[in-house]
């Protein structure tokens, strides 16, 4: 189990504070699919993602990301307790969307560098190293299930 | 190996362009988040008296790096040829795991994204990630 300290805590919840769902969702899941456009092969049901343009104005890929920031939500919410917290998503992305784990990882850069567009400098050294540190544990939670 | 296409070469010398204005101080932020947020990264450096974010011998350092980034984007139609000896110095003298190419190259984009936001649109960072991802086969080249 991830220890966290009272700063660690603090940093993840005022970066967090900081994140409007709705602007920032959409603009981190265009990202992951422009920046790594093999996690297509998940969203054959979003219609067109031919091009940028065509990403960045889908309203599925919109409602997905707004979507997967609620679930980190409560990741925010429940830091000592995420592997329980994600285990039934973590099941879910095995055994039933049948998703590579390396995608979270993917997902997890592409979160913090819109994060770092997003707050600029106030994301400072320490920050950014306490947030990857918490995305980290996310990340872990969501895999632990793929066995 | 995925390959630059024009557009994305036009992309890097463009954001470049924008970022090598601040390489003073770029470099050093680059590679003092790096140590910090990748602690495993230190252990290339414990000769150093001071690796915290800002202190000398990590601007010095990360100016140094950079310049070797601003080398790579000057020699974007050849990376692997143009990296050669850069690529002996990190196989044969530094001896750096190449993984450690991925850790920098997204703690760069991690500081583009942060001074160059409006610049760093998501087909600026596709480019830039490709672009970092030729750069660290070239250096990876005379490895083995």
């Amino acid at each position: 189990m991830v220890k966290w300290t009272e700063l660690e805590r603090s940093t993840v919840n005022a970066i967090w504070e900081k994140i409007d769902i709705d602007e920032i969702g959409s603009q981190i899941w265009a990202r992951v699919l422009i920046v790594y456009p093999w996690t297509e092969r998940y969203f054959g049901s979003f219609g067109d993602l031919f091009t940028i343009t065509a990403i960045l104005k889908n309203d599925k890929v919109a409602a997905h990301g707004r979507m997967v920031l609620k679930a980190l939500d409560k990741a925010v919410n429940n830091m000592d307790n995420m592997k329980r917290t994600y285990a039934a998503l973590s099941r879910l992305h095995f055994q039933k969307l049948e998703v590579d784990p390396d995608s979270f990882r993917l997902l997890a850069d592409c979160i913090t560098i819109t994060i770092a567009c997003k707050l600029k400098s106030a994301l400072s050294p320490q920050s950014q190293a306490i947030w990857q540190k918490f995305l980290s544990a996310v990340v872990d939670a969501m895999s632990s299930q793929y066995r | 190996n995925m390959s630059l296409s024009e557009k994305d070469k036009a992309a890097v010398k463009a954001l470049w362009a924008k970022v090598s204005k601040s390489l003073d101080t770029f470099g050093g932020e680059a590679l003092g988040r790096m140590l910090l947020v990748y602690p495993q990264t230190k252990t290339y450096f414990s000769h150093w008296p001071d690796l915290t974010p800002g202190s000398n011998p990590v601007m010095v350092h990360g100016k140094l790096i950079l310049g070797g980034v601003t080398e790579a984007v000057s020699k974007i139609d050849n990376l692997r040829g143009g990296l050669l000896e850069l690529s002996e110095l990190h196989a044969f003298k530094l001896r750096v795991d190449p993984s450690n190419f991925k850790i920098l190259a997204h703690t760069i984009m991690v500081v583009i994204a942060t001074m160059f936001p409006k610049d760093f649109t998501p087909e600026a960072h596709v480019a830039f990630d490709k672009f970092l991802a030729a750069v660290a086969l070239g250096l990876s080249e005379k490895y083995r």
